[in-house]
């Protein structure tokens, strides 16, 4: 798919994520619209697949799972997660606010932060032992890198110089309660590089950058594993949610709804 | 066939065999090493990995290799995998019901010169909350090696406290051990059984042979697999039983005693006694058969206990 059509899902994805958000009554909405297009380059960019043996497996996990809501509207539009079980998020179905490996698609549960790294590490060890090609991807939120189990997994595969997996970093820079500094150690270069990863510093709202970044990683030589830290804007392109710590976790009332489907719309052009 | 002496070497060697098989299986430890384990890293170079003293990050990284189809065994001390990466287990390995074999010493006061932070009281009792999980404690070299060739094989995520040295046979090489426990001395005119489990089983097979006469006669009963307990089938050998007592190297609360007596609870004739560890943490340092004794579960304290129990001995004036 070429990347201006993938730039228009990214509305279009959006305004489901807002409209299922407002429907089920309440969701993560900032993380799920800062990582959107992170998750839309990498499976509309062709670089997740998806294996039926020997079971089904895909090469993407989504450590941050409170944006769970960010990877459905994806899965669904890949025809994986049907409109039905979607519309059904939170009111008393089997999918909810973050995911289990029970939905197609999806086979790590995430909503504990911390854990998908070492999986992902775990599956790129795996793939190594097979002989086989395959790469690895892992996103994780900013928030979530201050877990110790995040940087255990940091150490052993920098240690080991494993160099199919690529984590990526949503760097949105807010937390729940409190807007992160600049200069935090958990997104800095010199941390990760200190650490033997390759890192890569990109807009995580460009999908062209991401996609491009993506493709110079996978065909370049580096012997190292490989982080994109993005940077993102928690809430993006809803006005009154960008940046607001508030818009964590939150409902919609009809007159917001309203003018988060307007700023959107708006977005879009 | 030649069982190893040493019960942790009686494991590894079967992990050995087991890995020699199985090119699909792979080994991480937490930088916590065994004889057999120098072996398999030298004979199996790529399919070892020492992921360093991360149990947190060990454990997901198991749960990646065996989403990808791998059949795993992660390698450190009970207390640093089921109470530090308690989380990752429940998650990453029980919850997503994947392939790995928790491997751990540190049962009871195995490592009783290494204080509260290596006692191994607590784990067993947190691991049986844990959903999928099968918990097995190995009691001697011979239900060992029977958990790593024929158990560790079979699908689901596992726990395997393993005891370390040379204890005396429990069991024979012609011993059934499918159902998961063994049964001594046990006929009908048994009226007495003791029930333990691990190192304890030693200890309490001896005093079931002790205080047992023709007059009352006592069995023994050695469950080495915990979880899920195979209790209709114990049941049938202890329906006739008066007195059941269970003894085990564990703090009281959550253990198997508390879910044999919660089992047992409805059979109003049968008289219960559990003898466990009091659940303070204990700053003493002592060779473990020391430790036992200031918990009273050595073989004198546990004679005098279950005798009067079972109306044997009198109270000591």
């Amino acid at each position: 798919m070429d990347s201006k059509d993938i730039v228009s899902k990214s509305y279009a994805l959006r305004k489901k994520i807002i409209d299922i958000i407002y429907k089920s009554g309440k969701g993560h909405l900032g993380g799920a619209l800062s990582c959107i297009d992170l998750i839309l380059a990498l499976y509309y960019g062709g670089f997740i697949f998806f294996d039926n043996q020997p079971k089904q497996n895909s090469n993407f996990i989504l450590s941050k799972g409170h944006a769970a809501i960010a990877l459905y509207v994806v899965l669904n539009e890949l025809g994986l997660i049907d409109d039905d079980l979607l519309s059904k998020m939170n009111q008393g179905s089997v999918i909810g606010e973050h995911p289990d490996n029970k939905l197609p698609g999806i086979d790590v549960i995430s909503g504990s932060l911390g854990h998908g790294l070492g999986i992902g590490i775990g599956r790129s060890i795996a793939s190594k032992l097979d002989n086989s090609e395959v790469i690895n991807y892992v996103l994780m939120g900013d928030g979530e890198c201050s877990e110790g189990s995040v940087w255990e997994a940091v150490n052993f595969a920098g240690k080991i110089k494993l160099n199919n997996i690529i984590s990526i970093v949503d760097d949105n820079g807010l937390g729940i309660l409190e807007q992160k500094t600049i200069l935090k150690p958990e997104t800095d270069k010199r941390v990760w590089e200190g650490f033997g990863w390759h890192v890569t510093n990109i807009d995580g709202h460009d999908i062209f950058s991401i996609i491009e970044s993506l493709n110079l990683l996978i065909t370049s030589n580096i012997q190292k594993p490989k982080v994109i830290i993005a940077n993102t804007i928690k809430g993006k392109g809803i006005s009154f949610m960008e940046n607001k710590l508030e818009w964590h976790h939150g409902s919609l009332s009809e007159e917001l709804y309203n003018k988060a489907i307007r700023d959107l719309e708006i977005y879009a052009n | 066939m030649q069982i190893e002496k040493d019960i942790r070497d009686s494991f590894f060697s079967g992990i050995y065999k087991v890995m020699k098989e199985d090119q699909n299986s792979v080994i991480l430890t937490a930088d916590h090493g065994a004889l057999y384990l120098t072996k398999i890293s030298h004979d199996f170079s790529d399919r070892y990995i020492n992921v360093g003293i991360s149990e947190q990050n060990m454990v997901n990284v198991a749960s990646g290799l065996a989403l990808n189809g791998k059949s795993v065994y992660i390698y450190s001390i009970n207390n640093f995998m089921i109470l530090r990466a308690l989380e990752q287990i429940n998650i990453n390995l029980c919850a997503m019901n994947l392939n790995v074999n928790i491997v751990g010493t540190g049962a009871g006061f195995t490592y009783s010169t290494d204080g509260f932070t290596h006692h191994g009281l607590q784990d067993m009792a947190i691991s049986m909350r844990l959903p999928n999980l099968q918990i097995y404690n190995s009691s001697d070299r011979i239900n060992t090696y029977h958990m790593a060739t024929e158990i560790s094989i079979k699908p689901g995520p596992k726990y395997f406290r393993i005891e370390k040295g040379v204890l005396d046979d429990i069991y024979t090489t012609e011993s059934e051990l499918n159902d998961g426990f063994g049964v001594f001395n046990i006929d009908k005119n048994t009226k007495s059984v003791i029930i333990s489990s691990g190192y304890m089983s030693h200890n309490s097979k001896k005093i079931a042979e002790s205080l047992s006469s023709a007059n009352h006669k006592i069995g023994f009963i050695d469950i080495f697999k915990v979880k899920p307990i195979n209790f209709s089938l114990i049941n049938k050998v202890i329906k006739n039983i008066k007195n059941i007592i269970v003894i085990e190297e564990n703090f009281y609360s959550g253990s198997l005693g508390e879910l044999i007596g919660l089992k047992l609870q409805n059979k109003l004739d049968t008289r219960f006694l559990h003898i466990a560890v009091a659940g303070n943490i204990d700053f003493y340092y002592g060779n473990r058969d020391q430790l036992l004794k200031r918990h009273n579960l050595d073989i004198n304290s546990l004679n005098q206990k279950v005798g009067i129990f079972l109306g044997i001995l009198k109270f000591p004036r």
